[in-house]
């Protein structure tokens, strides 16, 4: 591999890690957004979308590669039942563990929500095991330069990548326009400024609150999907490391923003991509919070976060 | 020759290992485990094309299961994964105990032991016979206590009590003297022993 | 029957006894203040009214329906809508999107589009304004946008808590200007103020509130010479 050919490789690889990172980090910074609680079990959810879609991918028969119209149909039936699967289960998570917590101090919902992170891992464990899953090769894998563009390079971006990029990709930008553009958007940015007054303008908070977590839950639901997908593998513990990360780019995005979200995700993609590289995977981890320690120190609030708490 | 390590929780190792793939490194060995990190490793390295241009993967007695191939796949892992095993290939266990341990486990299970199976019927041995050794000492004992120290002492005591796998001494740390390892390839779905590797790890 | 009823109403926050037994009634066609100094428990009035706490005792009707145990946003729905003490405007939704805020409830795509048309018209200055943040408006801007967004909803009854706060004079002007504006177009209106002497000249009705208890109430020209409004509320020795 050539220098270059390696950068290239470091640019993909942070682009994919960052692109999966970024979804699930959009759940924590809508529900921080709207009710300032950090919802420990997202990663989680992310990690029962994986298990839920593999479930769905068992029960129609699926072991191999699809091809053709069948393989669409499958992802894009899968996918939509997925999210409708995760969204609501995130949405149940909420009526069950944080809202009859609403009017009580703050650590009081935190603690739930990891007791919440715990039961989901553990009811994972027993329902898929410990071990490592295999999840099917669903979706053909193609080299994109040396196979269909007659390139010869070391340089690995094969048609799972596209896959990656081209699932997450739109949906943020659906949901950036879901919120700036519907009725829904707005309610929810009024509810997470000021929810006394959403109120008094007609907005039911709960029912915005509700939104929230099932919009989500579905996104991340997709994210564990699509990471199955793409690497094939998944494990019951997989959500506790994605959802780490993927709560520190939030935070280093300005928790509550979504656009600072999605941002923070890529930025903590290419900082494990370089610092696999460059440094020594066992320091990754370190680099990452040594940088979100470092961020907040000088910019309190985030990147792209407002200097006041509130957000959206 | 490069060092480096991994997250338990992890799955996704690809940043790693696009370093060692550029690196151009002829083996990755690690210390895995079957359920943190082990197939995982060697999943993508199968997708990154590692095994393709001819990078091996080795690893210890934790990845020497079934469950491997069950979790990457067959093919994958053809020619290109190695484990070590503390005992020789199951078909040439040199004492009675292990050749009638193989036989008997194979008619009642069905299906070959792995190298867990082996190790808790060897430590099953170890405690039985310090048990008999110890019986006039336990006699003797005044209490509970004394009684298991008396079997307690009996264990470090072990000298050449015939395991699955040979003799089983314990030194004064408590250590087998006498370990002996075997090399794995896995090939056409299985692993296929290659060599025994003594407990000073010269090949022999 | 009046529009609002509020008939011995008792609030409390926590152990904190708010309201005391208020009662007052909102007719028609009306503007009714509400003056008091701070503390005396004017914006909890209108918190009950609109939901956002509910009373211990006594009871709140509008047109003969109780509404003392709805939620806020059902409230809106059903006709009554607030512009809060201190504006609380969405500081980083666009005047325009604070003004849709508004109409949260309502499906109405061309009365909507008509109504923000008839808030720029009261409200020429949110019109220049409408792309802009909430937050970055003045003062007396905000208020403009929280009595505008308030409009909004159609609202059978406005309240208003404290509509001059912190705003200079000609803004004050403007502003009870804008109030008799509003009523004159058919909207009644239950005013909070602590600028009684306004409050006085805009309204037809008058209840004076102490610590949690309606301690007067009259029309607006007898409060006016009312010894103890004079000394209490218009600054006079
Ligand atoms: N959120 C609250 N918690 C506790 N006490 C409150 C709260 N809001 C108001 N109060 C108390 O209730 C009383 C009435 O307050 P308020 O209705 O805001 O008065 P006003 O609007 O007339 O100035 C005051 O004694 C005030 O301290
Ligand atoms: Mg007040």
């Amino acid at each position: 591999m050539t220098q270059t050919e390696l950068l290239i490789q470091l640019l993909i690889n942070g682009v994919t890690i960052g692109s999966y990172l970024a979804l699930i980090a959009l759940g924590y910074t809508m529900v921080y957004g709207i009710i300032e609680l950090i919802n420990f079990a997202h990663g989680d959810i992310y990690m029962l979308g994986f298990m839920i879609s593999l479930t769905l991918l068992g029960v129609l028969g699926v072991r191999g590669t699809l091809g053709g119209w069948e393989l669409w149909a499958v992802l894009i039936g899968v996918m939509l039942a997925t999210m409708l699967c995760t969204g609501l289960l995130n949405m149940t998570i909420d009526r069950l563990a944080y809202k009859p917590l609403r009017r009580a101090p703050r650590l009081a919902p935190l603690i739930t929500a990891v007791g919440m992170s715990f039961m989901l891992e553990n009811l994972a464990m027993i329902w898929k095991g410990s071990s490592q899953i295999f999840y099917p090769n669903v979706f053909p894998m193609i080299d994109i330069p040396n196979q269909v563009l007659g390139m010869k390079t070391n340089v690995l971006f094969t048609t799972k990548d596209v896959l990656l990029i081209g699932v997450t990709v739109p949906l943020m930008v659906g949901l950036s326009l879901f919120i700036r553009n519907t009725k829904m958007g707005k309610a929810m940015r009024a509810t997470a400024q000021d929810r006394e007054a959403a109120a008094l303008m007609g907005i039911d908070a709960e029912n915005v609150i509700r939104t929230t977590f099932f919009v989500g839950g579905a996104l991340a639901g997709t994210a564990g999907m699509i990471v199955g997908l793409y690497l094939n593998t998944g494990r019951y513990l997989m959500g506790f490391d994605a959802g780490l990360l993927a709560f520190t780019s939030a935070v280093l995005g300005g928790i509550g923003n979504v656009t600072g979200a999605m941002l923070g995700g890529f930025f903590i993609g290419f900082l494990q991509a370089f610092s696999d590289q460059y440094l020594s995977s066992e320091w990754t981890r370190i680099i990452v919070f040594t940088t979100l320690i470092l961020v907040l120190v000088f910019r309190p609030s985030g990147l792209l976060g407002q200097r006041t708490p509130d957000k959206l | 020759m490069a060092h480096d390590g991994v997250e338990s929780v992890n799955i996704d190792f690809r940043a790693l290992l696009t370093k060692v793939k550029a690196s151009g490194a002829d083996l990755v060995y690690g210390g895995f485990l079957v359920d943190s990190g082990g197939p995982q490793i060697a999943q993508q390295m199968d997708a990154l094309g590692m095994f393709k241009a001819g990078v091996k993967f080795m690893s210890e007695d934790a990845m020497y299961s079934d469950a491997v191939p069950k979790a990457v796949s067959p093919e994958a892992l053809n020619g290109n994964l190695y484990v070590t095993f503390s005992s020789p290939a199951l078909d040439q266990l040199p004492t009675k105990t292990g050749q009638n341990f193989y036989k008997n486990y194979k008619a009642k299970y069905n299906g070959d032991p792995i190298g867990w199976s082996i190790y808790s019927y060897n430590a099953m041995l170890v405690i039985l016979d310090s048990i008999k050794r110890a019986a006039p000492q336990i006699d003797a004992a005044k209490d509970v206590a004394a009684k298991r120290q008396a079997v307690l002492d009996a264990m470090t005591a072990t000298k050449d009590l015939e395991g699955v796998a040979g003799p089983i001494t314990f030194d004064k740390n408590g250590d087998v003297v006498t370990a002996l390892f075997s090399g794995f390839l896995f090939k056409d779905g299985k692993y296929v022993w290659q060599r025994n590797i003594s407990g000073d790890m010269k090949c022999q | 029957m009046a529009l609002l009823e509020l008939d011995d109403v008792h609030v409390y926050y926590g152990n904190i006894h708010a309201l005391k037994g208020v009662s007052l009634t909102v007719d028609k066609g009306e503007i009714v203040t509400l003056i008091g100094s701070n503390g005396a428990g004017k914006s909890t009035t209108l918190k009950t009214i609109s939901g956002l706490k509910h009373p211990k005792q006594g009871k709140i009707t509008l047109e003969g329906k109780r509404i003392d145990a709805v939620e806020p946003h059902r409230v809106v729905t059903m006709g009554v809508c607030q512009a809060p003490e201190g504006r609380r405007i969405f500081p980083r939704l666009t005047v325009l999107e604070n003004l849709e805020m508004g109409a949260f409830h309502r499906n109405d795509k061309a009365g909507i589009v008509e109504d923000v048309e008839r808030v720029f018209e009261l409200f020429p200055r949110l019109r220049e304004r409408r792309r802009q943040q909430g937050g970055t408006l003045s003062g007396g801007e905000q208020q403009m946008l929280a009595i505008g967004r308030a409009l909004m909803s159609r609202p059978q009854l406005l309240l208003l808590d404290e509509p001059s706060m912190g705003l200079s004079p000609i803004l004050v002007e403007t502003i009870f200007q804008i109030i008799q504006e509003i009523h004159a177009q058919g909207t009644p209106i239950l005013l909070v103020e602590q600028n009684a002497l306004m409050a006085l000249q805009v309204a037809q009705r008058g209840y004076v509130l102490q610590t949690g208890r309606i301690v007067l109430q009259d029309t607006v020209e007898n409060l006016a010479q009312n010894e103890m409004v004079r000394r209490a509320y218009l600054g006079e020795t």
